[in-house]
């Protein structure tokens, strides 16, 4: 959610940055009842949790872990650089931001796709032959991963309005506020994805 | 008016988080190699929860800012934990 | 006060655009605020007709004048509209809109358009909530609750009417988080935080309820969709899943909720207290302090609506030891409240009526809650009659009579104009009498094992059915009354003035009603909210 101040001559940029933090919490909130489904579930079908976690490719959950956390990294990177007065180098770090998003979200639709393929989705034929502890693991492997990528997307159709407010000048060395709630929102996905990555992907 | 506090952190800085990050995820993947039965939760939510505070505290800039944020985040992760916990009452003791 | 007044006040100005126009894309927290309370009353007269349907039905044992299946449609919608529609945002989104900003010295709150847009988004749930009612299957059979399975299983349309609940959410979301921001960055200058009013204290607290626990309703209300469309098994049984998860993640929200209602009421309380015994509220630190405990302990007592669903028993006695304790601190306002009284010098209008009310009624709700929380004593009242009079005696005896005492508080400030006193009470009385009598035999008929939700029942307890019956009568004709009063005097009370009551915070300084911006100039404070004497 992007909170303009009110008028330029009453522009409040620590009221900007308390509503970011507080959209953020909600979010934790929203993912904290998915994560609680998952903590239930997990301790009720530990062995299902493993079997069904094999499925899973940890090789390009790692590399999507990276992925983020650079991304990470460059964004909140180009918060300094445009304190220090260097657009261009902020907008460069806000593009790789934004490039690694996209990358995170290829492997994902590769992801994805390969389980449709393997038949391994909620509601599939297959899945109501497995153990019920492997079924509800694909339900929140779905769900959770899902839920964080439609966040992505979110985050990255923020980035990119900051990006050309960038550019045009708009947000600049004294007025960035924008900048630093769109790189909290970054870190929050960041965030979600260091609790999923283990969670979903490092069972075994 | 009010401008937020005047703190910039370095690029070093961020540098450093990241490593510490990375060498994070690898002791976590790392860690998967051991079979610790049902202590593996336990070890991939401290990596998780330390790698969250460094986020937190970095990247996001909490370290530097205001009590009033810190005192924010900190009841608000304080408060999904122990609604974690009372959750489990029901569920551990069935 | 020459006719001006109402001339230059944020009644008639404050748009570029004219006509309805100017209201719709209007940011002014004042316009907003009365938004809010047209579309809210809407609900609560549609909300309460259907009530007073299914208490026609319940005259007489056996089907009268809708089938079971309708009956169960009918108690879930209602139940939809007054949580969703009436209650959650009634009093933060109406009178925390119109009055917080004017109440610490602002000119609006911290996030002016995001307070549209919440207003817009309540607009957008409620027009789902109604489309559930009458589109595809039919209107939802489930109880607002939407216990699965049995709401992952219905064929009705449940998912129209979780999306209506998971967009309102939105809304309380939105604005919980607009008004934290608001007291903690837009307070006048001197204003420290114990020298704000109280009402903004409930807010404060209200608010952080709306922004922590309502995501949490949020994520279940889309794993039920979830379930419906892809079976995803987290309720299912069959597919290894857990129903009462539901019922937990379902709680964890709609408990705290329950706060978000009668936090701001009791907020109200505070301030019409002092105003009409002239005395300084008793303990106000005890005041404040206790929104936030109600607020925070309020998340921890989830489970004593799950006492019977199949938790342990550790669980159980936790939660029942949380409830007693989350009782305290409503205890220390009532308590504060009636201290403030005493000796003091005190005047008997309208909305101290409703105030004296609402202790009343809060007191029975509240003590009947402690028979609700204590675990031997449930099992016997569980899902009967009891437990529906025990939360209307609350959401109604309580937050309702706050409201009607706020909306009668507030009422010349916001037109400009007094209502005709005589009524007010008159009304006051009727309603009062009219609850009582609907819903006190509910308590008695429930302990006999008249169960909720049922559209048929035994013949021994049609004489409470019949009682309620003619409260709701009474009840319906004091509204009239009142409704009557209040819409006349919009336009043809006599002018009020700044301030009929002689209320000592902010907005009873500025003209009535206020003027878009408010204040001339921010006020920069000296004193604590009550100096009386």
């Amino acid at each position: 959610m992007e909170n303009h101040s009110l008028t330029v001559e009453h522009r409040d940029d620590t009221a900007s940055k308390m509503g970011m933090w507080l959209f953020i919490f909600t979010e934790l909130l929203l993912f904290g009842g998915l994560f609680i489904v998952y903590s239930v579930y997990r301790s009720k079908y530990p062995d299902d949790f493993h079997i069904a976690a094999h499925q899973l490719n940890t090789f390009i959950g790692t590399i999507n872990t990276i992925i983020l956390l650079v991304s990470s990294m460059t964004v909140a990177m180009s918060v300094t650089a445009i304190k220090t007065g260097k657009k261009s180098l902020a907008l460069t770090l806000i593009g790789i931001t934004i490039f690694f998003a996209f990358l995170f979200l290829v492997n994902k639709y590769f992801e994805w796709g390969l389980k449709f393929e393997h038949h391994l989705y909620p509601g599939s034929e297959l899945m109501l032959t497995l153990k019920r502890g492997e079924l509800l693991f694909f339900g929140l492997y779905f769900f959770m991963t899902g839920l964080h990528a439609f966040h992505i997307i979110v985050g990255m159709i923020f980035l990119i309005t900051i990006f050309f407010k960038v550019k045009s000048s708009e947000i600049n060395a004294d007025n960035n506020v924008l900048l630093e709630n769109g790189g909290l929102y970054w870190h929050l996905v960041d965030l979600i994805w260091i609790f999923l990555f283990p969670l979903l992907y490092l069972i075994s | 008016m009010s401008q937020i506090n005047q703190h910039i952190t370095s690029y070093k800085t961020y540098g450093i988080v990241l490593a510490s990050l990375l060498a994070l995820t690898a002791l976590t993947v790392f860690v998967t190699w051991f079979d610790l039965e049902s202590l593996t939760i336990v070890v991939a939510l401290l990596i998780a929860s330390v790698k969250v505070t460094i986020v937190v505290l970095y990247f996001m800039h909490i370290k530097h800012d205001s009590l009033i944020f810190k005192l924010m985040v900190g009841m608000v992760f304080l408060l999904i934990v122990i609604v974690f916990v009372i959750l489990f009452f029901d569920y551990l003791f069935r | 006060m020459e006719l001006n007044d109402i001339d230059k006040s944020f009644l008639r100005n404050g748009s570029k655009y004219k006509g309805i126009l100017s209201w719709l894309t209007s940011t002014d927290h004042k316009r907003i605020g009365l938004m809010y309370f047209y579309a809210v009353s809407f609900f609560f007269i549609a909300g309460g007709l259907l009530g007073g349907l299914m208490r026609l039905e319940l005259l007489k044992p056996g089907q009268d004048v809708m089938t079971a299946q309708t009956y169960n449609a009918v108690f879930t919608v209602h139940g939809v509209i007054m949580i969703f529609l009436v209650v959650i945002p009634g009093l933060a989104a109406i009178f925390g809109n119109i009055v917080l900003p004017i109440m610490i010295g602002a000119r609006d709150v911290a996030f002016p358009r995001l307070n549209l847009f919440s207003f817009y988004i309540y607009v957008i749930g409620a027009i789902f909530a109604l489309l559930s009612q009458f589109v595809g299957n039919g209107a939802p059979d489930t109880g607002w609750t939407f216990y699965a399975p049995y709401s992952t299983d219905t064929n009705t349309n449940v998912v129209a009417a979780v999306f209506a609940a998971f967009v309102l959410g939105f809304s309380s979301i939105l604005t919980g988080l607009n008004f934290i921001v608001t007291i903690h960055r837009m307070r006048a200058p001197g204003m420290t935080w114990f020298k704000m009013p109280l009402f903004p204290w409930s807010l404060y607290a209200t608010a952080w309820i709306q922004l922590l626990a309502t995501p949490i309703v949020g994520i279940t209300l889309l794993m039920i969709i979830a379930e419906r469309w892809f079976k995803i098994g987290f309720f299912d049984p069959n597919l290894g899943g857990d129903p009462i998860l539901f019922q937990h993640l379902f709680w964890i929200y709609s408990h705290p909720a329950v706060y978000i209602m009668i936090l701001p009421a009791m907020g109200v309380v505070t301030e019409i207290i002092p105003t009409f015994t002239k005395r300084r509220i008793y303990g106000y630190k005890a005041i404040a302090f206790s929104s936030i405990a109600i607020a925070a302990v309020g998340y921890l007592v989830w489970g004593h609506h799950m006492y019977t669903a199949g938790m342990s028993t550790t669980a159980r006695w936790f939660f029942s030891l949380l409830t007693f304790i989350v009782a305290i601190p409503s205890a220390i306002k009532v308590f504060n409240w009636i201290a403030t009284m005493y000796k003091g010098s005190i005047s008997l209008e309208p909305p101290f009526y409703f105030t004296l009310a609402f202790i009343f009624n809060f007191m029975i709700g509240g003590l009947t809650g402690l028979v609700l929380g204590s675990l031997a004593t449930d099992i016997h009242v569980h899902d009967t009659a009891f437990v529906v009079a025990h939360f209307h005696y609350i959401i109604f005896g309580g937050m309702g009579f706050a409201f009607l005492a706020a909306l009668h508080y507030w009422f010349p400030k916001i037109y400009g104009r007094m209502y005709n006193k005589k009524l007010a009470n008159l009304s006051c009385l009727l309603i009062f009498v009219g609850f009582t009598l609907l819903y006190f035999p509910q308590f008695i008929i429930g302990m006999e094992g008249m169960p909720r939700r049922y559209f048929d029942y035994v013949p021994e307890f049609q004489w409470g059915h019949v009682l309620s019956f003619f409260g709701a009568i009474i009840l319906f004709i004091g509204f009239i009354v009142m409704i009557v009063n209040l819409y006349k005097s919009i336009r043809k009370g006599e002018l009020a003035g700044n301030n009929p009551w002689g209320g000592k915070t902010l907005e009873w300084t500025i003209a009535s009603p206020p003027t878009v911006e408010n204040f001339e100039e921010i006020p920069v404070i000296t004193n604590g909210p009550y100096e009386y004497k």
